[in-house]
């Protein structure tokens, strides 16, 4: 119990356990990639907020899992995060900011923290009824992220849909457009696996991605063009000031998926243009529109960084200009993936 | 950004780890600064020199190995290697080595003509890292709530 990490997995126990005590240790349990995780959370209310996103990833409790996430929150547990702990997260942080450091984040509304020794991750919220876009969204990333990069799983920021000619990653930096054209997609019949978030992992020389959340997140002033996205949204009043969330697994105008085989990569390189265009591109090149977010929103390193070139290096990459019209964007991508299926024969 | 040339021939150089994450897929290269958020892309010639650097040749076999591979005089193409190492040596990409690590062998894969080294720099990713923790707390009410202000 010397090292810092463990140290501050002990006082994490004892703020979990005492929110568990007073709301209720309510368990879940998901699958990804061939691991099972154990959720535990304080109180029933907030594990079914958090399950909507895992729904077509839920799986029975088992007895042995891969790792398991304590989640709770400061206000309806009234259990705060005590100055020692406090203490001990700030003093961590700055080895966390490097790379190789302390599996730890803190963002505005909470903490994050695995501890690979006794493969539990902790995710506390100061109020799990006031959450940003991300955590409503998609529930405990970070401290997934945190522990699959320790199975050897690593996470990626990026799209991934699957048609019947085959399956393709959406990647590009924020605001370049993923999710939209991902939920197009998914309105225009292909099978949806994430919109900007997923973990892939190799297979007999396939690339896997594999599915975390259920859900999507698309600008208000797309809703118009996603009816279907549109009649399950879930935070309809807050979408003046965070993109509209539907979870996609709750209509039936979607099919989502817990893994598919990828075929291509497509890196999104512009948008608003007259018509979709692509351009065949190096692996290296489709490794710069891919891996600095991902690596940096994950502080994974570098072994993350090669994990995502071996990626590249297998599939065929392109860059896809999106047009401004986004019903036209899923056809132009259904025919690019059917080529490539054709040229494969 | 300095646009000095890196003048000690003799130096070898290594990636600034952990800092700095690199790979190389044929010959162009991604490079990484997981602290700052900035990444780097090289290609074509550009990768040739950044792969020959990381395989611990000198800047003077550098210059050999690539005169030789491009067929051009030493002379020729030395300002431009020596100007494109001071770049990623102004980023912190690399870091000099006083190491006697032995030189590993090398095959470039570059296309045959020598261009201009050019270390394309992006900086849109920097914002993930601007998320900073919640400090001057009041320990009566537990970490992290900020202080009242009075």
């Amino acid at each position: 119990m010397d090292r810092p990490e463990a140290r501050l997995a002990a006082s994490l126990d004892v703020a979990a356990n005492l929110a568990f005590e007073r709301l209720g240790r309510h368990q879940s349990a998901i699958q990804i990639a061939g691991h099972t995780i154990r959720l535990v959370f304080a109180g029933g209310a907030l594990q079914s907020q958090a399950m909507r996103a895992f729904t077509h990833i839920e799986t029975p409790l088992p007895s042995q899992v891969s790792f398991e996430i304590l989640v709770w929150d400061t206000v309806q547990s009234g259990v705060a995060m005590s100055p020692t702990a406090g203490a001990q997260i700030e003093s961590l942080l700055a080895d966390a900011r490097q790379p190789g450091g302390p599996a730890l984040s803190v963002v505005p509304q909470g903490v994050s923290f695995f501890n690979p020794e006794t493969s539990r991750a902790y995710h506390w919220l100061q109020d799990a009824l006031n959450l940003d876009e991300t955590n409503k969204a998609a529930p405990v990333r970070l401290a997934l992220s945190y522990a699959m990069a320790d199975l050897g799983v690593p996470a990626m920021h990026a799209a991934a849909l699957r048609s019947s000619s085959g399956g393709l990653l959406l990647c590009g930096s924020s605001g370049a457009g993923k999710s939209t054209t991902s939920i197009a997609c998914a309105q225009a019949g292909f099978e949806f696996a994430a919109d900007d978030f997923c973990f892939v992992a190799s297979n007999n020389g396939r690339i896997l991605a594999h599915s975390v959340y259920a859900s999507g997140k698309v600008y208000a002033h797309r809703l118009h063009d996603l009816p279907q996205f549109a009649s399950l949204v879930m935070n309809g009043e807050a979408v003046e000031t965070e993109k509209a969330i539907s979870f996609l697994g709750e209509g039936p105008a979607f099919k989502v998926i817990p893994q598919m085989a990828v075929d291509a990569v497509i890196v999104l390189a512009s948008k608003g243009n007259p018509v979709p265009t692509f351009r065949r591109i190096s692996p290296l090149q489709a490794l710069v529109g891919l891996a600095p977010s991902t690596v940096l929103l994950f502080r994974t390193g570098g072994d993350h960084l090669t994990a995502l070139r071996r990626l590249v290096a297998k599939v065929p990459c392109f860059e896809m200009h999106l047009s401004r019209d986004i019903k036209a964007n899923p056809p132009a991508i259904e025919s690019l993936l059917r080529s490539l299926g054709s040229s494969q024969d | 950004m300095s646009t000095e040339s890196f003048a000690n021939l003799a130096a070898r150089f290594k990636v600034n780890e952990p800092d700095v994450v690199a790979e190389s897929i044929d010959g162009e290269v991604i490079i990484i600064n997981l602290n700052s958020g900035a990444y780097y892309s090289s290609l074509g010639t550009g990768g040739a020199i950044w792969e020959a650097l990381v395989a611990n040749h000198s800047i003077d076999e550098t210059l050999d190995l690539l005169a030789a591979h491009y067929e051009r005089p030493r002379s020729e193409i030395e300002a431009e290697v020596t100007h494109f190492v001071a770049q990623l040596l102004d980023e912190a990409l690399l870091l000099e080595s006083a190491e006697p690590v032995p030189v590993s062998g090398l095959e470039l894969a570059q296309p045959a003509s020598f261009e201009t080294p050019v270390l394309s720099k992006y900086t849109d990713m920097q914002e993930l890292l601007l998320l900073d923790p919640i400090h001057d707390v009041d320990p009566s009410i537990g970490w992290p709530f900020p202080k009242a202000t009075k």
